[in-house]
């Protein structure tokens, strides 16, 4: 990976890059004010996941401020000191408490990382996943971007299906493997010196088949031409999709500007550096619009650094233990399963934040971002009641302010997710176990 | 589809030459007493209603709008919606006939759009041709690597008929964008671009280096050492040959977080080791070596000198090759290579894998800056138990004895390309004498050219090449990547994707080279070779003779499994074997068991699935009688589906042909692989084993089920509706058949729904919960209304009748399909009449059908 001529400050890249590095789409696809009537911003949609669960407290526990649940109900909610950074965005988010998967009860407790987004297994074989949500909406959302989304992890691959490394899975229940490299990412999103050679063999390849087939084709009968005709189609597409990457590479702005990334931090020791490139990435991709489906593993559910890039953040943000170690301690020592949850939580605010402040038409990128975030654990290795927040989507008729408290085992996430899916524009009538979407959400 | 074009061509051959006469004789006996009946009250001259009429004479469906008409008639009457509730319903018979005739003027009329009878549209390759042609043009060959290629392709099965069948046939982009980086992969693997990869080599001596660390264990008093474990082998640094690389680590691990037990160490003969079925997790009985860094690009090479320890009566030991990163819990190893060892003596065996076509997480492994080479035995159990009371918990031991794998040393090494063809020499000779560049691009694209469009290459489209050649040098790339790209472009090109048969106004023969191509696809799957190629040049293969020679060639060659393969698992639905549910449902008792069991699974399922490809092969190459595929006295198994039929094999490797037990004797009929496809896992598959039957076996195709109609598999059924259980089963299939619309298909189906009553969901003898095999009864009645009392009856409806048995008309239906590339039209049936007619003249063997086939004049002209 040519990490080296990426170096720069963070906070230069910070100020200045995201517009920069934009450009190039923006000049053809805009959704800024001034050309936003004619055409409707796109929905997009970003799930979250963080793993081992949370500081599970009672509202009565003394500790309860260090809990993860926000004290209160309903709109009269108070942040715990753990969601405290979410707290300017008490209109933007909705807490969600109560909800989870079924089908999850009966994994192990360090099993349920790849279920978090589909549901559950397939048929319980424990060989196949079903699809996940963020692919649902792919389907949907994807097919006018150059990525249908985006799948990062901090670990990167897909792991094994009961240790995920891969929040999302397709049709057929595959994984789909997680980036973790943000020069990777950069790489994949906004071209790099290698692929841009590669395309521009391709291209030249492909041109020459065009001349080719077109002699070829006066030698054929009238069925042969049809059938040949298919595979003309097939060529000019594929060019199109080709001269679609090369028309970005060569804007030079994207080089210049790309500079300035802090592409090659340190994934295990610096972990405020690494979320917040990603989530700059995040942003950028959907802000230029190369895709609208994105899913973010911030670690798997292996308890030893050796084995997970994010086992050890919580001793580099001033936490004593690695991350495994303080959520199973977290019934005694509340604090500091507090402090990393919101340690993980700024950085998610940050995303927030660079959601807001960006315009698209008469609203903001965040109003047009459904965003979820969760673990599929609550306090250490239970498959139950998951912490869960929606935040985001105000263009698409979701309602925030609240915090949702669902009886127990009662209600499947699989209605949250489907009320996202619909919310998101897709035409569904359930997902997974779900039993109907959760009214209370959506205008 | 082929039924209907059938039925057609047998009514037009009864009743003489197809005029329109003839037809609209049929339709007035066929359908109009039905729509007289039934529809023209409303439909009629007088207000029609909804505009449609059905009193006028016999139709013309080459009119699209007339088609469309009567096709959406023909679904309504299906489905019941017409005539409306509460009017009289047509009888089933009434309704086969009008819905028959409907469905064949349709497909005539389609034929006479396409442009003809018995004319294929242009056939592209399957996925599976095209990566064995990519392999071969390439001049590589990877015999021991697992993975498949063919899967980086977006799927190209097409339902109902043959992935090969050209009228059906989709080309997407997909497909085109993902052909273009494999050819470039494979590419990359046979030009290698000089100095991307840095070789490196290790050799490493098992046998010393258990002398070494052991020393002092092994020189114990024997009573001492007993039942102990020996001090681990781990972490030993190997060193770097001189060719290059970092010094590298090698572990033995012998068990979850112990070393191998002193019993697997031989200080004079090397490392014993047991299969391993966890590739997931701490592996059991593994070799490792743990390079410090992770190889860009190249081939690697194993060399191991291994032998068979055969102490038990289970399958030979395989020798596994696969990647992994870091060691721990859920980890896992991507298996990339193996070979079945089954020498005594040590030997050499060599794994090659090309790096960039292995299917790994190499995200991960490039993280860590690490990749773990692992070698261990990948022999899976030939039986999923032996007795669970020989299991000994104490001695912690899988109770399974099986054969171990000794390995006395191996040779660990990366090359820029493979060892095998000699260089690159294929693609790209090297250059001559005072030959410049272009010269030299010139001279091998022609070459390779010509081998790629399977006939020689005009001037015309070779200079086109040359100049992509040209274009890439002036951009100012070098030889090898302007080479490269020309030749890139030409393995996608559709000179190569499709088998190109230009046309004339008149039907003509095929040229030599069509001839070789169509040959070679059939027999091989793959792209002809230089003999085949030889004899197009000289034009003898368009002779009898020489045509009948080179089939035979082609057959005996081990190409000829991927004929049978293909032709199998399409005709007989293999595929989906291997996603039911297990077919072992004995709980695992012991964490061994769990995975033993799952290893078996997975191993039965692969052979259940070839098992009908080489019983086609061995009667192909044998020339056995067509019926014996229905009607035999042998099987031919492995070792893992002898135990699996419990018939003894005598012994050896691979599939062999033995003396079928009492139970096994109906061929492909008698077949688990066969019976557990049709049966889909269902407790209650009677039903889709019926259809299984009349489709595969009669070559009778059964429309899908109306869309309306809420199709609940028999066995939830029964959960749901309670009242369901008090009848037998075939009473509750009866039921099916007091509905008109459902008895059209259905009284076909389901009185051959029994014939498998005596078979489980996997084909083993139906037993109880106690173990005891059940009473069954098999009877039932065929489509043409021929009962048959038991099985051994059903077997000889089948099968008598030479080459006019049922069975071989409708088995040269579906393979003559599949060797023309395309959906049959009603002109084909008067040729295979005359195809099964000379068959039996040459003696009605499987492989005389196929040469009449291929001597006959749809497959020699275009």
């Amino acid at each position: 990976m040519p990490r080296k001529s990426w170096h720069i400050e963070r906070r230069t890249f910070l100020k200045g890059v995201g517009v920069t590095l934009a450009l190039p789409w923006l000049e053809g696809m805009s959704w800024s004010n001034d050309r936003g009537s004619a055409v409707t911003p796109p929905n997009r949609f970003c799930a979250v996941y963080f793993p081992f669960g949370i500081a599970d407290l009672a509202e009565n526990d003394e500790r309860a401020q260090f809990g993860w649940w926000p004290l209160g109900e309903g709109r009269e909610y108070r942040f715990s000191k753990t969601l405290e950074p979410l707290a300017p965005f008490r209109d933007q988010i909705t807490p969600l408490a109560g909800l989870d998967h079924p089908a999850g009860y009966e994994l192990g407790g360090h099993g349920t990382a790849g279920i978090f987004l589909t549901g559950g297994l397939r048929n319980n074989t424990r060989t196949l996943n079903r699809v996940s949500a963020d692919q649902v909406v792919a389907e949907h959302l994807g097919r006018e971007t150059r990525f249908p989304s985006l799948v990062c992890s901090t670990e990167g691959g897909v792991g094994a299906l009961l240790n995920s490394n891969t929040l999302s899975y397709d049709r057929s229940g595959n994984p789909l493997p997680g980036v973790a490299e943000p020069s990777a990412l950069f790489d994949m999103l906004f071209g790099a010196a290698k692929a841009r050679q590669t395309l521009r063999t391709q291209a030249s390849v492909l041109d020459q088949l065009l001349q080719s087939t077109r002699e070829l084709n006066g030698q054929l009968g009238t069925a042969d031409r049809r059938k040949l005709d298919e595979y003309l189609v097939s060529v000019r597409s594929v060019e199109q999709e080709i001269g679609r990457s090369r028309g970005w590479l060569d804007k030079p702005s994207a080089r210049v500007d790309a500079a300035k990334l802090n592409l090659a931090c340190n994934i295990k020791n610096d972990p405020r550096a690494y979320l917040r490139v990603v989530y700059d990435l995040l942003f950028l991709a959907f802000q230029t619009d190369s895709t609208r489906v994105a899913t973010f593993l911030t670690g798997n559910m292996r308890g030893e650094s050796q084995y997970s890039a994010a086992a050890a953040w919580p001793k580099a943000v001033g936490v004593r233990d690695e991350a495994h170690k303080v959520k199973h301690d977290a019934g005694s020592k509340p604090e500091d399963a507090s402090k990393y949850d919101a340690f993980l939580l700024e950085q998610f605010a940050y995303f927030m934040n660079r959601l807001q402040g960006a315009r698209e038409g008469d609203a903001t990128l965040l109003d047009r971002t459904v965003l979820l975030y969760g673990s599929s654990n609550s306090t250490s290795h239970a498959n139950t009641n998951y912490p869960l927040i929606l935040a985001g989507g105000r263009s698409m008729g979701f309602k925030h302010g609240q915090y949702l408290k669902f009886p127990a085992k009662r209600v499947p996430m699989s209605n949250l997710l489907l009320t996202a899916i619909q919310g998101l524009g897709v035409r569904a009538e359930s997902f997974a176990d779900s039993t109907g979407a959760l009214a209370s959400l959506r205008a | 589809m082929t039924r209907s074009i059938f039925a057609a061509a047998i009514v037009i051959l009864t009743v003489g030459a197809p005029s329109r006469a003839d037809d609209r004789a049929d339709y007035d006996r066929a359908v109009k007493p039905l729509l007289v009946k039934h529809c023209v009250a409303c439909h009629g001259a007088e207000k029609p209603k909804g505009g449609v009429r059905f009193d006028g004479p016999a139709p013309d469906l080459t009119d699209p709008k007339v088609a469309e008409k009567w096709l959406l008639a023909r679904r309504m009457l299906a489905q019941g919606e017409m005539p409306p509730e509460g009017k009289p319903r047509p009888t089933a018979d009434e309704l086969l006939a009008t819905m028959n005739w409907i469905e064949d003027a349709a497909a005539r009329a389609a034929v006479v759009t396409r442009g003809g009878v018995g004319r294929r549209a242009l056939r592209r390759l399957t996925n599976r041709e095209y990566v064995a042609t990519l392999h071969d043009l390439l001049g590589l060959s990877f015999p021991h690597a697992t993975g498949d290629l063919g899967t980086r392709l977006p799927s190209d099965a097409v339902a109902n008929t043959f992935s090969n069948d050209s009228n059906s046939q989709v080309t997407q982009a997909l497909l085109l964008r993902r052909s273009l980086d494999l050819a470039e992969d494979l590419l990359a693997v046979a030009l290698p671009a000089e100095g991307t990869v840095k070789p490196f080599r290790y050799d490493v001596d098992l046998r010393s280096l258990v002398a070494e660390k052991h020393r002092a264990f092994l020189a114990m008093p024997d009573a001492n050492r007993k039942g102990q474990r020996g001090p681990g082998i781990g972490n030993v640094v190997i060193p770097a040959h001189a060719k290059g690389g970092d010094p590298a680590k090698l572990g033995v691990q012998g068990g979850p977080n112990s070393p191998l037990a002193v019993e697997h160490l031989d200080p004079a003969r090397g490392l014993m080791l047991e299969p391993n079925p966890i590739l997931i997790g701490v592996n059991r009985n593994a070799v490792t070596q743990s390079l410090p860094f992770v190889p860009e690009g190249g081939v690697l090479r194993v060399r191991v000198r291994a032998a068979a320890v055969m102490d038990h009566d289970d399958s030979a030991p395989v020798l596994r090759l696969s990647f992994g990163g870091p060691q721990g819990p859920g980890n896992v190893a991507y298996p990339v290579a193996q070979v079945t060892v089954t020498a005594t003596e040590t030997k050499e065996y060599v794994l090659e894998v090309p790096l960039v076509l292995a299917e790994c997480d190499w995200k991960s492994f490039r993280r860590e800056k690490r990749l773990l080479v692992q070698i261990d035995n990948a022999a899976a159990p030939l039986a999923p138990t032996a007795t669970p009371e020989a299991y000994d918990s104490k001695k912690r031991e899988t109770y399974l004895k099986r054969n171990r794998l000794l390995l006395e040393s191996f040779c660990l090494e990366l090359d820029a390309s493979p060892t095998w063809p000699p260089k690159s020499e294929v693609v790209l000779p090297a250059p001559r004498d005072g030959e410049d560049d272009e010269a030299r691009a010139k001279r091998a694209l022609r070459a390779f050219l010509s081998r790629a469009f399977r006939r020689p290459v005009a001037d015309r489209e070779l200079e086109a090449f040359v100049k992509l050649y040209r274009d890439q040098r002036a951009a100012g790339r070098g030889f090898l990547d302007g080479y490269k790209t020309a030749v890139a472009a030409a393995l996608v090109s559709p000179q190569v994707l499709y088998l190109i048969e230009p046309r004339a106004a008149e039907r003509r023969p095929l040229t030599v080279w069509e001839l070789a191509s169509r040959l070679s696809y059939l027999a091989w799957n793959t792209t002809p070779d230089a003999e085949l190629l030889a004899r197009g040049a000289d034009g003898s293969i368009l002779t009898d003779a020489e045509l009948t020679k080179q089939l035979r060639r082609l057959l005996a060659d081990e190409r000829a499994f991927g004929f049978t393969r293909e032709f199998t698992r399409q005709w007989l639905d293999l595929d989906v074997i291997d996603h039911l549910a297990p077919p072992v449902t004995r709980p695992a008792r012991t964490i061994d068991d769990t995975s033993e069991l799952a290893w078996y699974d997975k191993a039965i399922r692969r052979d259940l699935a070839a098992e009908p490809a080489h019983v086609l092969l061995d009667a192909l190459r044998n020339d056995r009688p067509v019926n014996s595929l229905v009607a035999a006295d042998h099987v031919v198994v492995n070792d893992r589906l002898a135990r699996y039929y419990g018939v003894a094999l005598p012994k050896g490797t691979g599939w062999r042909r033995v003396a079928a037990p009492e139970n096994r004797r109906g061929g492909l009929l008698t077949q688990a692989g066969c019976v557990a496809a049709a049966t889909h896992a269902q407790e209650r598959g009677e039903i889709k084993r019926g259809v299984y039957l009349v489709e595969r076996f009669l070559g009778i195709d059964i429309p899908s089920p109306p869309g309306n109609v809420d199709i609940k598999p028999l066995d939830v059924q029964l959960a749901e509706d309670k009242s369901l259980r008090a009848l037998t089963a075939r009473q509750h299939l009866d039921k099916h058949r007091t509905v008109a619309t459902c008895a059209v298909c259905h009284q076909r189906i389901d009185p051959l729904g029994f014939v498998w009553d005596g078979f489980d969901m996997y084909g083993q003898p139906k037993r109880d919960k106690q173990g005891k095999l059940v009473a069954f009864d098999s009877s039932g009645t065929l489509p043409d209304k021929a009962t048959f009392a038991n099985f051994s009856e059903f077997r000889k409806l089948m099968a008598q009748g030479e080459l006019e048995s049922r069975f071989a008309v409708a088995f040269s239906q579906r393979l003559y399909t599949y060797v023309l590339g395309r959906s049959l039209d009603h002109g084909d049936e008067v040729q295979l009449k005359t195809i099964r007619t000379a068959a039996a003249k040459y003696g009605g063997g499987v492989r005389a059908l196929l040469l009449a086939m291929v001597l006959s004049e749809p497959f020699r002209n275009k």
